[in-house]
């Protein structure tokens, strides 16, 4: 009798077990439609989501817009409960082409229990400029000729191929950038910060967080300053620029050819390598951080 | 209305003083009254002159413009105005509004998930006691906790506990979202590093 109770025992307590490693998702699914005109921007502000920015086809005036809005927790009515807290907000006012997603609460609600995802998929136009805003989640954009602006805050983001400038602010987001032209300016803390493929000037500053730049024979100048984090610069065997290195409180290391000048100066090791004028340059500034060219 | 103290007024006026006016001063005002009739017979017989056109022209250029009489305005006319700022009004807004979706459609799925536990287990994994125990040295205001390299240090991790307790409430009691995770772990190391450099200031 004792066994058989057993059993009954174990067998609901694996069901309850089972069930709390079972969520719940209730998604919402969005889709809408915006006229567009040259001119136009985008400004995309959100919250836990992951986004996905991509161009359609000149001559599609339209910016369309999907959203999965999911709210996962073990009880169903929970979840179902929560996705209202989901609200997802589209708006054209003036030039600018608004579309939100965020949490909002009547006064008095308490945060919801479930957690609460959003995966957003926009198409603008090539050379529809974006701002995109988001917290706690991811981003990707590419194939876009516009400047770009982003602001994220635990987002990583991925750009490839923007033609029109990149503007980034990261906090505790990695930035992975390929094929950017135009002017590229980051300034990141905690995050890390990986280049390649720059056709144009590119500044970062950047604190606690690892930078890994590939400079290409059609990278304008760069400049790099790092507080509390490595440098990585990759010229290749020949260089085209013109190369100051300064590392404060940190380290220089260059490949043995082509010859660089190095040299320290208090607590910074300096290197330097001068082909000529009219090259561009790269310059990496660094405290408490390591630099390395290869 | 009768004069309710009669007696009285009658006492009080023949009290009050007499004067007699200055010597001449009926003369004066009847040579007075004397030359403003003879004066009034005179003009009668003034000869009368028509003043040149450009006097009044030249009088009514210098006379200030004479402010339009207000028309008196009707109500259907009132009706007509009110209705076109109505209407601007309306053309106004309807440049400016935030314009609907050209179109939108909304539906909405329920589906289910096997939670990564593994993830779930990192996510919320206890404090070490050794943070608190930090927390604890500082709130007793012990001296190492004045020293400015441990105050640096201290901001820091303060820094680092913040944005771990973000992303905890991000994450939320069912967050099983691996590149988040990754992103608490690193702050936990960091902030594992810091309390080594504290540890080792003590």
């Amino acid at each position: 009798m004792k066994n058989i109770l057993f059993l009954f025992v174990l067998f609901f307590a694996a069901g309850g077990m089972a069930a709390q490693s079972t969520l719940q998702v209730v998604t919402k699914t969005v889709q809408k439609s915006i006229a567009w005109k040259s001119g136009y921007t985008v400004e995309i502000n959100c919250e836990k989501a992951e986004i996905d920015v991509e161009a359609i086809p000149a001559g599609n005036n339209t910016v369309t817009v999907k959203a999965d809005l999911t709210a996962r927790h073990p009880q169903l009515d929970s979840a179902k409960y929560d996705l209202a807290a989901w609200k997802f907000v589209t708006s054209t006012v003036g030039k600018k082409i608004y579309i939100r997603a965020y949490i909002g609460l009547p006064s008095g609600r308490s945060l919801p229990n479930s957690n609460l995802k959003a995966k957003i998929t926009v198409r603008v136009p090539m050379e529809c400029p974006v701002t995109l805003t988001n917290k706690f989640g991811k981003a990707r954009l590419e194939h876009l000729n516009g400047a770009v602006r982003l602001n994220g805050e635990f987002c990583a983001f991925t750009l490839v191929d923007l033609q029109g400038g990149v503007q980034v602010e990261s906090q505790y987001g990695n930035v992975d950038g390929r094929q950017l032209s135009g002017q590229v300016e980051l300034q990141t803390k905690r995050s890390a910060v990986a280049l390649s493929d720059l056709n144009g000037n590119c500044n970062v500053h950047s604190e606690y967080g690892a930078i890994s730049v590939a400079a290409g024979a059609q990278t304008g100048n760069l400049y790099i300053q790092s507080n509390k984090g490595d440098v990585i610069v990759e010229t290749g065997s020949l260089p085209r620029h013109n190369i100051n290195l300064f590392a404060t409180y940190g380290e220089v290391k260059v490949p043995s050819k082509p010859h660089f000048e190095t040299g320290t100066s208090g607590n910074t090791k300096q290197a330097s390598l001068q082909q000529g004028t009219g090259r561009p340059q790269i310059s990496v500034e660094t405290t408490f951080g390591k630099i390395t060219v290869q | 209305m009768k004069e309710l103290n009669h007696p009285t007024l009658q006492a009080a006026l023949v009290r009050l003083p007499h004067y007699e006016p200055p010597v001449g001063v009926w003369e004066s005002l009847d040579a007075a009254l004397a030359l403003d009739a003879a004066l009034g017979d005179s003009a009668q017989q003034l000869p009368t002159y028509a003043p040149p056109t450009a006097v009044w022209e030249n009088i009514a250029a210098q006379l200030p413009t004479a402010r339009p009489v207000a028309r008196r305005v009707n109500l259907w006319t009132r009706y007509a105005v009110a209705a076109a700022v109505a209407a601007a009004l309306f053309g106004a807004w309807w440049l400016l509004r935030p314009m609907t979706d050209m179109n939108a459609s909304e539906q909405i799925v329920v589906t289910q998930e096997t939670m990564n536990q593994q993830v779930v287990a990192a996510v919320q994994e206890n404090e070490d006691d050794a943070f608190q125990w930090v927390e604890n040295l500082c709130a007793s205001r012990a001296p190492v906790c004045e020293e400015p390299e441990f105050k640096t240090l201290k901001s820091e991790l303060d820094e680092l506990t913040a944005a771990k307790q973000n992303l905890h409430t991000a994450l939320g009691q069912y967050g099983d979202d691996p590149d988040l995770t990754t992103q608490l772990v690193q702050i936990e190391l960091a902030r594992t590093q810091l309390l080594q450099e504290m540890m080792q200031m003590m």
